[in-house]
């Protein structure tokens, strides 16, 4: 292997290991250690005499804890409500897309990413607006008669699920028409001409086509949604629970650097299992498809 | 009685007229080809009759049924892709059951046609693998099996075997006239290759422009066309324009008038066709031109000799090696039978 080969080989690596590998051992060295009043605010990894001090307390408090255990419960619902949700209004329209005339597509997919083009916080800002009891919505439905006192929009779970769904369904919608464009219709005719109703021929034939773009868009709502702390804070209101909002509580409010590295480290974790199942999925079920081509 | 009656039927894509009024009837047992070049309209009236695409104006009629408007997933017929589409995430027996699960057929007798439709095309020791572990022509084995399978009242069959190597083409050839015989259904090909349709078919019905021209057997379309646009399209031929005079046709390519009778009014224009090996090098013969060789094509078995006429014309014979073929330049009378000319309007 030439010295060049092998330099274009450790860039990816030399990036992962500076952007990644470095900050999660200091997220990991802060996590065993102790608050303590002092610039930086915790406990240094080894003491004065040189003796290393690891102290799982941190661990121990968000396993014991039940709003900790609550949060990352409310976390995991709410970001696997909201991934159902995107792949249920993402898949038809990734379908509908990769199913349009030549010409109209790439109109359609840049209307799909034309959001982004404005900043997040706007939006969310532009959906408190729409959402809260003097909003937009309710004000429309109130001068319309249809309720007689505002609905409660906002500062509900089900805001905040909406919320990430909104923000996220690119995400879901992307990966899905990349794998839905190259579905060979043919395939679909031969299913047809076999005996299979369009709607057997759906199941039996797109679904498992498509399976790993419904991985690929899964996991690229699923990580951020775990993790989102701006949509539950904004949208969500007190009493949405989500780990993103504990952690920014604990580092910011009361300035525990250690619980919240914990908290930190507990939900890589909590994100590489199922990161690790679907991958082997989409792997599989790609080998499976496109070997042949 | 036939198995698939097409009739009066019409497709526009469009401003693209790509059937227009087409009937075709089909026996039980026939091996049709519908042939013609690409964009006549062959695999738009296939695709009609396997319900993929549906007439504007017609009726399509399969086993005594009208199905004009039945989609694919009712008809009795089925169809192999020229891709063969076979479904690349199931292995090949999958492949082959797929079509029954829709029937109303308990698992065992699925079973049992499964294995005897892989028996028939010699596909059973590759009954596990999947469709990107098959070579073409496997592939194209396993797609005709999931057609067979399903027992079809008719096979549609659009191009099967372009994507073949020569060797593999002819060997596939026999083998599908052989299935045929065997299984007694009707095959209905779609083919750009006039010697393809001349190998396999019972009939050819030669499409252009979105019509059928003739529909005969190949040995009636080779012998007697019925336009001379059949007769440049189906077959090795001289073609030349011609005159109808009191003597016979006055033919300018050749620089004479060939005595032979055609009961069309003098003055008309006709086509004067010629098969290259009813032509040869005998002055004795009824008719005679001469004319020196200006090229001669080595085929193997045959060589055909183009001669040019002293007027301008150019006349193709097909000669079989066997060493009385001119060389290029020699002087030639090239002669033939009166029988031989065939006149078009």
């Amino acid at each position: 292997m030439s010295w060049r080969r092998r330099l274009t080989l450790a860039l990816p690596y030399l990036w992962l290991a500076i952007f990644f590998v470095l900050p999660f051992a200091l997220v990991a060295k802060i996590s065993v250690a102790q608050v303590q009043v002092s610039v930086p605010p915790y406990t240094p990894l080894f003491d004065t005499q040189g003796h290393l001090q690891i102290d799982w307390a941190n661990y121990k408090l968000l396993f014991s804890d039940t709003i900790y255990v609550k949060a990352y419960l409310g976390s995991l619902r709410i970001a696997a409500l909201s991934t159902v949700i995107a792949l249920l209004i993402g898949y038809p329209l990734a379908y509908a897309v990769a199913r349009s005339p030549a010409r109209w597509r790439s109109i359609l997919l840049l209307l799909l990413v034309a959001p982004f083009f404005t900043s997040f916080l706007v939006r969310i800002y532009a959906w408190i607006g729409l959402l809260r009891p003097t909003g937009i919505i309710n004000a429309a439905f109130l001068s319309l008669g249809l309720i007689d006192e505002p609905l409660k929009l906002i500062n509900t779970e089900a805001a905040a699920i909406f919320g990430i769904v909104y923000a996220y369904l690119p995400f879901m919608v992307l990966p899905l028409y990349a794998r839905l464009d190259k579905l060979d219709v043919t395939l679909l005719e031969a299913a047809a001409d076999l005996g299979a109703t369009p709607w057997r021929a759906f199941w039996s034939i797109t679904v498992p086509w498509s399976l790993p773009g419904i991985a690929a868009g899964c996991l690229l709502v699923f990580i951020p949604a775990l993790g989102e702390f701006v949509i539950p804070e904004l949208l969500g209101g007190p009493d949405t629970l989500m780990i993103g909002k504990i952690m920014w509580a604990e580092f910011f409010s009361n300035r525990d650097w250690p619980l919240s590295a914990a908290a930190t480290v507990l939900l890589l974790g909590l994100l590489v299992v199922p990161i690790m199942a679907l991958q082997t999925i989409a792997a599989r079920a790609e080998g499976r498809a496109e070997a042949r081509a | 009685m036939s198995v698939i009656a097409v009739d009066g039927v019409s497709k526009r894509f469009g401003a693209a007229v790509a059937v227009e009024n087409v009937s075709l009837d089909i026996g039980d047992g026939e091996f049709v080809a519908l042939l013609g070049p690409s964009g006549c309209g062959k695999t738009t009236l296939l695709r009609m009759i396997a319900g993929l695409e549906q007439p504007d104006q017609g009726r399509v009629r399969i086993g005594g049924v009208d199905m004009t408007t039945a989609p694919p997933y009712l008809r009795p017929v089925n169809m192999m892709f020229q891709s063969y589409a076979l479904f690349p995430h199931m292995t090949v027996a999958e492949n082959v059951a797929f079509g029954l699960k829709h029937d109303r057929i308990d698992a065992d007798a699925q079973r049992a046609r499964v294995s005897e439709a892989l028996a028939l095309l010699e596909m059973t020791a590759y009954a596990d693998r999947k469709p990107h572990q098959l070579s073409g022509g496997q592939q194209q084995r396993v797609a005709l099996a999931r057609c067979l399978a399903k027992r079809p009242k008719a096979l549609l069959l659009d191009e099967p075997l372009a994507a073949l190597d020569k060797g593999l083409r002819e060997r596939t050839q026999l083998e599908l006239m052989a299935l045929r015989r065997r299984l007694g259904i009707a095959f209905i090909v779609v083919t750009h290759d006039q010697d393809e349709a001349m190998t396999m078919a019972t009939r050819v019905a030669i499409m252009d422009k979105g019509r059928i021209l003739q529909s005969a057997s190949p040995q009636d379309l080779y012998a007697a066309p019925a336009s001379r646009a059949v007769a440049a399209f189906f077959g090795d031929v001289n073609l030349w324009d011609g005159v109808v005079t009191a003597q016979g046709v006055d033919c300018a390519a050749l620089g004479l008038t060939l005595p032979v009778p055609c009961g069309l009014p003098a003055g008309t224009n006709v086509a004067v066709v010629l098969r290259p090996e009813q032509l040869d090098f005998n002055p004795d013969d009824e008719i005679a031109v001469g004319g020196h060789v200006e090229e001669v094509i080595y085929r193997g078995a045959v060589s055909t000799v183009l001669v040019r006429t002293p007027t301008g014309g150019l006349i193709r014979i097909v000669r079989p090696n066997l060493g009385t073929v001119p060389p290029v330049g020699e002087r030639v009378t090239v002669g033939w039978r009166r029988a031989a000319v065939l006149v078009l309007p």
